[in-house]
């Protein structure tokens, strides 16, 4: 007698979950008999993991092809590999296939709440991954989507005529509620979506320097820059967010390689690589959250890191420097921690 | 009743099959479900009826409760965290389950039911332990499952899953 058939399927859901780090583990499991096919497929379903690649047979294309389980999929990460990446690089047709095939599911993965898209830890330097693709992928998220995280330390230079990677994140930043960034270019389309005054790039960014700064108009009436907006109902109703963001928690990671030409470092859009500084990002989060964009905010992190572990000179050692503000908890708005050498070496991701 | 004396006093619980088994109350409190039923109806001496749990299977029960009275209840963190599912079970434990099949998921559903979710989660190790690595057949093998697909289903569902063979 199969006395494994008194297990009721929730049980069986408890014990398959154990199962999930492997998917040929499930698979067997799902061939096993039709009362396991169900919770088996859940399980695979529910969190699946695919890279891409340039020819027919990749985990992407496959599944794009045969899998007829969309609506199981609340969690998908897409791994871009160098392979695909290698093909972007010299325009293959193939890669643009592979591009549209991933795009057409994610948009057919009605019940996704959470998409996760990292690139291969490439061998030497590795290729470039073209804003356009990330951009495609971003605006085809469907509307459930309320978990980003994008770890894509090799960004192409964006150019302003291609699409923005921070706007196309922009654009989903009200509704989501957890963003996990590790981008090599960031600016200030990031949050342009909840405010026209989100600056971090001022000096950089082309609107600033033609009206009339509002920033600096803002000081001189509020001599406290950190006042909390109190004259809502006077002419500065542009200070306001345009819209709220539901993020509850928000982690952005920049990458610094002193001497390596060709390693990660996280650049603003469009400044001719000039790196990107964790104190103007933080002021400008902190200033978004007194302005009231982010009311559901429970925390945010920003981690700068420098590895100096390929540095050919001995004066820099690798530093992670963490901004975090927590919204129980008072941090002091300079809140640093910091850890040298290698203390603090785990990836946010 | 002074808290004090809270610690060492003793319930009894009566078996489906009408047996008492008398335990401390810290014993038995690693059971919520017992816990629960001891703060709503007050401990007043009476015998708890756990009615789906044979004298057997509530021995080999409370023997894993003694062994574990002192951990610190699960937090909601350890949820989070166990999402990583390991399968990793400690010795003691690996040899509470050597038990044959039916003890083995007599143990699962009374742990259930009890909501003993640290015992719960060593059983559904053990069994998944029991899976991994093994072929559908071999796995049928081990439960003493029956086959009922068609074959044509069978080709189906490794058609559909090609996606998730290699990994």
């Amino acid at each position: 007698m199969a006395y494994i058939a008194k297990l009721p399927n929730e049980i069986l859901l408890d014990i398959f979950e154990y199962l999930k780090l492997s998917s040929r583990d499930l698979l067997n499991v799902m061939l096993c008999s039709r009362s396991w096919r169900g919770p088996a497929t859940s399980i695979l379903y529910n969190s699946i993991s695919l890279a891409s690649a340039l020819d027919e047979d990749s985990p992407v294309s496959q599944f794009a092809k045969q899998c007829r389980q969309f609506h199981l999929v609340q969690s998908i990460a897409i791994q871009l590999t160098e392979n695909h990446l290698m093909g972007f690089s010299i325009a293959s047709s193939d890669a643009f296939a592979r591009l549209w095939e991933i795009c057409d599911t994610l948009s057919s993965l009605l019940h996704l709440q959470s998409f996760s898209l990292f690139l291969d830890e490439p061998i030497g330097h590795g290729h470039n991954a073209p804003s356009t693709a990330i951009v495609h992928i971003l605006n085809n998220l469907p509307q459930t989507v309320v978990n980003l995280s994008i770890d894509c330390d090799r960004l192409d230079t964006p150019s302003l005529s291609q699409p923005h990677v921070c706007h196309a994140i922009s654009v989903l930043v009200p509704r989501l509620k957890t963003l996990r960034l590790r981008l090599s270019y960031v600016c200030s389309g990031l949050f342009s979506h909840l405010s026209s005054h989100a600056y971090f790039d001022r000096d950089h960014d082309p609107n600033a320097t033609t009206s009339q700064h509002p920033k600096a108009v803002s000081s001189t009436r509020h001599p406290n820059a950190t006042t909390r907006y109190p004259d809502a109902n006077a002419t500065n109703n542009s200070k306001l967010p345009k819209a709220t963001s539901a993020l509850e928690h928000l982690v952005i990671r920049l990458e610094m390689h002193p001497d390596s030409l060709h390693g990660p470092t996280s650049c603003l859009c469009y400044s001719g690589h000039k790196p990107l500084q964790g104190v103007k990002l933080a002021k400008t989060l902190q200033k978004l959250c007194d302005w009231g964009a982010f009311p559901s905010l429970r925390r945010w992190v920003i981690v700068e890191h420098v590895d100096g572990t390929l540095s050919l000179r001995d004066d820099h050692s690798s530093i992670s420097t963490a901004r975090e503000v927590t919204k129980d908890r008072v941090v002091p708005r300079d809140g640093l921690l910091v850890w040298t050498a290698g203390g603090f070496t785990a990836r946010c991701f | 009743m002074a808290a004090t004396s809270a610690d060492a006093k003793k319930v009894t619980l009566t078996t489906s099959d009408n047996a008492d088994l008398t335990v401390e109350r810290e014993v038995a409190e690693r059971s919520i479900l017992i816990k629960n039923l001891l703060e709503d109806i007050g401990d007043n001496g009476d015998a708890i009826p756990i009615p789906n749990v044979n004298e057997a299977v509530m021995k080999k029960v409370l023997e894993w409760c003694e062994q574990h009275r002192k951990d610190p209840p699960a937090s909601q963190d350890d949820d989070a965290d166990s999402r990583k599912k390991s399968t990793d079970i400690d010795e003691w434990d690996q040899k509470f389950m050597q038990v044959d099949q039916e003890m083995l998921f007599e143990i699962i559903l009374a742990a259930n039911y009890l909501d003993i979710k640290a015992l719960l989660d060593v059983g559904c190790k053990t069994v998944a332990n029991m899976i991994k690595g093994k072929s559908p057949d071999e796995i049928r093998k081990t439960f003493n499952i029956q086959n009922d697909f068609t074959p044509e289903e069978e080709d189906q569902i490794r058609r559909e899953n090609e996606w998730a063979e290699d990994r």
